[in-house]
């Protein structure tokens, strides 16, 4: 195993730029998710890494070499496909054995590992069958399992999960989980799941338009969103993003957008540079209740407007002083849709953003 | 699918049409050949043949029918190969490597498809004369080389450009050499596409007719379509001899059609080229 | 998702150079053998030569032959002929290919076998397929006057000793043995057609004549196209069944320019004359294959920006 470093990272397509100036560093058996929408350029830099692609400029360092002149086959990595890309016409064992093949290990060694993999992955009962004989998610475990043979520095992982259903694949994600923490391997990630990306990564590396919009580890990226776009990107239904501006008032600061009035947490040292400037408050959708939390918090009448009941629990859609506001309650509300209702918001869990940053 | 009552008569009166079009001139030559010699030229004809033999002996061990199907086995075959040899690796890297000019090359292969051959034959003849090349099987070998060229190329490019692209990243990844990609992996699954092209190939160089009769004058070298055009009878035209030697010289490429309709109706879609 | 397989990693060195290695052999056959030949014929067609003088020599003579071809009855007799048979074969194949892609398109029991038998006229070699309709239009034991007539053998026809049957009986031929392969082109374009859109059509409350006129030929049109132009470069090299059925007779009411300069050049040796009939054929098929290189839509062609 070995760590990964992504230096100045950019890549042109024609004049679109599909990568920004990426740098960032995985350290050896870190799992590092790159999490963003489809066309963010998170694909892209995978096979940057894997050397499918040429980038534009930068430098990609596997272990402490340079390896951006090296085509695939000498970089050491390992891919599994969104695809899977089983050879159709070679058997499970002939599929798992051919890259030991192509570096000419000897049989014995080949045959040991094969072993080791088949068991590991329990696909034992698979090795003699086609591809094509088997279902989507024995290809995931074989096409996990060419990867985890080759013993590689690096594994690289594009979206393995998005062809198999929903049950399929929150089993493979516990599986996936675990098979981590037994090889403690480095692993880069590509998804757009964000289920998949909070569950999975060590390190998630947040990607829009070909920036990185922010880096850290699941929790912070939950409550610390760095700007408006991971804020509403992370999390379901998204955080409540409210337009609006900034007013310096005698108690400290408020935020104001229409009728909409609230007051803000923040440090009055910060008063003359603030005031009058144009802002985006944030608040999840699970911070908004309908009955009074135990944490200091802002009340405000409410209309419900359609209530969705998940099961588990439901959603509210509201409208507080003309917002649109999305609440999350874990029981459904005595009141029907039409009905005026109080609702409270925990003050602490508020998020503010200036100029695309965040504030608080 | 569901279908009115003048839906499945126009469906079956069609195909009726359609195979008994297709079908009924060749049964008729079929019918033909296996007449006695008296019925060939009985007039009016007669509709069905005694089933006599007679036609066929003659070809076979009066008239040089046989040397002319070895010729044209000959012909077609080592075409065949040395088309596929040449195709298969041009192909691959047209579709796939992204070499500057591909599509001009490919774009300029379907315009060379479409020259006429007379406008090609009399240097070629030429060229071989100078070369010793006319009157051998390689003098015409060449040349058929050349005129199927772009046809296997497109199929075979089409082929390879279907196959999946992660596979071949899978086998980069896996250590493979862009030679070792296309040994290992692309030519095992291009197979279907490989032996399309094949039959395409040998059909076209067994049916060939014009470089034949030009380059191969010599009674003893003529491949089978040139046989059949230049028999001759001493009297009159020797209708069941042409027609056994036309039956000889179709049942091989029937049988093939027979067997790989599917194949070969994808390859001729193939970038829309005539085998 | 798309932009990836627009742009991949350039090759290492190595690998574009196997690249090219691998191109190579082709490039140089078919140079060697088709186009250094065509840029040959039109530097004879430039110069004077008779076979059987060889004392002449072969003098430069610029764009004599040229001038000439424009003045030869036969030559221009020869064209008529050609224009005619490929106006008459083409629109009969195209008709006729519609008709069958439209039968083989459809599902029903015994498809296979069917396809199958269409194909046997694509199959047969020419030269056959040629003796095959010179002896079916045979005056005495041939199946046409057999099925026209039966046993009044008083009316019997000599098919191919008319000028105009005869013409007709080759583009019989040629549309017998080629309208297979036009229907495959026209079946390739149907099978491109959803059949998502038919359901629509047919819920809309469309009559199979409707859902075919409004749906299905409009959007067979560049299908259609593609076979007209090929079908139409192709009837222009006819040579095979000319040569076999009737030599171009009965006088010069079957010979079509292929022919033409077929025997200027080989039979009579008039190399230069010859050449030139024959590169006159070859600019007319080229203007018309550049039309056709710019219909073909191939994936094959895509996805090469760069």
């Amino acid at each position: 195993m070995a760590s990964l470093r992504l230096e100045h990272i950019s890549k042109m397509f024609g004049r679109t730029t599909v990568l920004d100036d990426i740098s960032l560093h995985a350290a050896d058996g870190e799992f590092v998710v790159l999490l963003g929408p489809s066309g963010c350029g998170k694909s892209t830099l995978l096979r940057i890494i894997a050397g499918l692609e040429q980038q534009t400029s930068g430098t990609v360092r596997i272990g402490e070499e340079i390896v951006d002149a090296l085509p695939p086959r000498e970089r050491d990595i390992a891919m599994v496909f969104q695809q899977y890309a089983l050879y159709p016409h070679l058997t499970v064992r002939e599929n798992l054995a051919f890259g030991l093949k192509m570096r000419k290990e000897p049989p014995a060694v080949i045959e040991a590992r094969l072993a080791e993999v088949a068991k590991l992955l329990e696909i034992e009962d698979l090795l003699d069958r086609k591809p094509k004989e088997l279902s989507g998610g024995q290809r995931q475990r074989v096409a996990m399992g060419r990867a985890i043979v080759r013993k590689p520095k690096l594994f690289l992982f594009d979206e393995p999960l998005s062809n198999l259903d929903a049950r399929l694949r929150a089993s493979m994600r516990v599986e996936l989980k675990k098979l981590h923490r037994r090889l403690q391997a480095t692993i880069v990630y590509v998804t757009h799941d964000q289920v998949e990306a909070m569950t999975l990564g060590d390190t998630i590396v947040i990607l829009d338009q070909g920036r990185i919009q922010q880096i850290g580890a699941p929790e912070q990226i939950y409550q610390e969103p760095s700007n408006p776009f991971v804020a509403s990107f992370i999390g379901s239904p998204p955080m409540n993003l409210i337009e609006g501006q900034i007013r310096c008032v005698e108690e400290g600061f408020e935020f104001r957008a229409g009728n909409f009035v609230l007051g803000l947490p923040l440090r009055s040292g910060e008063a003359s540079r603030l005031d009058g400037k144009p802002a985006i408050l944030g608040i999840r959708p699970e911070d908004i209740a309908l009955s009074a939390p135990p944490t200091p918090s802002v009340e405000r009448p409410a209309t419900i407007d359609l209530i969705e009941n998940l099961g588990a629990d439901c959603l509210v859609y509201l409208i507080v002083d003309g917002q649109r506001l999305i609440a999350r309650a874990s029981s459904v509300p005595p009141q029907q849709a039409g009905e005026t209702c109080t609702v409270f918001m925990s003050f602490s869990k508020f998020h503010v953003f200036i100029d695309g940053r965040r504030i608080a | 699918m569901t279908r009115t009552r003048g839906e499945h008569v126009l469906l079956w009166g069609g195909i009726l049409l359609a195979v008994g079009g297709s079908l009924f001139p060749f049964l008729w030559l079929v019918s033909t050949s296996l007449k006695s010699p008296i019925y060939v030229e009985a007039i009016p004809p007669t509709w069905w043949p005694d089933g006599s033999l007679v036609f066929y002996r003659n070809v076979l061990f009066e008239h040089r029918l046989f040397d002319y199907m070895i010729n044209s086995a000959i012909v077609a075959g080592s075409t065949t190969g040395l088309a596929l040899l040449v195709a298969t690796p041009a192909a691959y890297a047209l579709a796939r490597l992204r070499l500057p000019g591909t599509a001009w090359i490919l774009r300029g292969l379907l315009c060379v498809a479409m020259f006429p051959q007379i406008v090609i034959a009399g240097p070629v003849w030429r060229m071989l004369e100078r070369l010793g090349g006319l009157n051998t099987h390689w003098g015409l070998v060449l040349p058929y080389v050349a005129l199927t060229l772009p046809l296997a190329v497109w199929i075979l490019a089409t082929f390879f450009n279907d196959l999946p692209r992660e596979l071949e990243e899978a086998a980069s990844i896996d250590g493979c050499t862009t030679g070792q990609t296309l040994m290992y992996v692309m030519l095992p699954l291009a197979v279907p596409g490989l032996f399309t092209a094949a039959i395409l190939t040998f059909i076209y160089a067994w049916n060939e007719f014009f470089f034949a009769l030009l380059i191969l004058t010599d009674p003893a070298k003529h491949t089978l379509p040139v046989g059949i055009a230049l028999f001759q009878g001493e009297f009159t035209m020797p209708w069941g001899e042409i027609a056994a030697a036309s039956v000889l010289a179709t049942l091989p490429l029937i049988v093939v059609v027979l067997l790989f309709q599917r194949g070969i109706i994808g390859g001729l879609s193939a970038g829309a080229i005539k085998g | 998702m798309h932009m990836q397989s627009l742009t991949r990693a350039p090759r290492t060195q190595a690998d574009r150079h196997t690249g090219r290695l691998m191109i190579l052999p082709m490039l140089v056959v078919v140079s060697v053998f088709s186009l250094y030949p065509a840029v040959d014929s039109f530097l004879l067609s430039l110069h004077r030569w008779f076979l059987g003088l060889p004392s002449l020599g072969r003098p430069f003579v610029g764009l004599d032959n040229y001038r000439e071809f424009l003045q030869d009855p036969i030559a221009h007799q020869a064209l008529l002929v050609t224009a005619g048979f490929v106006l008459a074969s083409t629109a009969l194949e195209l008709l006729l290919g519609l008709g069958i892609a439209l039968v083989i398109h459809e599902h029903f029991v015994g498809r296979g076998g069917v396809r199958a038998a269409i194909l046997v006229p694509w199959a047969i070699p020419t030269v056959v397929a040629s003796q095959m309709w010179r002896f079916l239009a045979n005056d005495q034991y041939g199946a046409i006057n057999l099925v026209l007539f039966g046993d009044d053998i008083g009316a019997y026809v000599p098919w191919l000793a008319d000028p105009w049957s005869a013409f007709g009986i080759i583009v019989l031929a040629d549309v017998w043995k080629t309208s297979s392969f036009a229907a495959l082109l026209i079946l390739a374009g149907l099978q491109l057609i959803p059949d998502d859109l038919y359901d629509a059509a047919r819920v809309d409350g469309a009559t199979a004549w409707q859902r075919f006129w409004h749906l299905t030929l409009p959007l067979l049109k560049p299908a259609l196209l593609t076979a007209l132009l090929f079908r139409t470069i192709d009837a222009f090299r006819v040579f095979d069944l000319v040569f076999v059925m009737t030599q171009g007779g009965p006088g010069d009411a079957t010979q079509v320019i292929q022919f033409y300069g077929y025997k200027t050049l080989f039979t009579e040796g008039r190399v230069g004359y010859g050449t030139t009939i024959s590169v006159t054929v070859f600019v007319v098929i080229l203007m018309l294959s550049f039309l056709y290189v710019r219909m073909v839509g191939s994936k094959l062609l895509e996805r090469r920006a760069t």
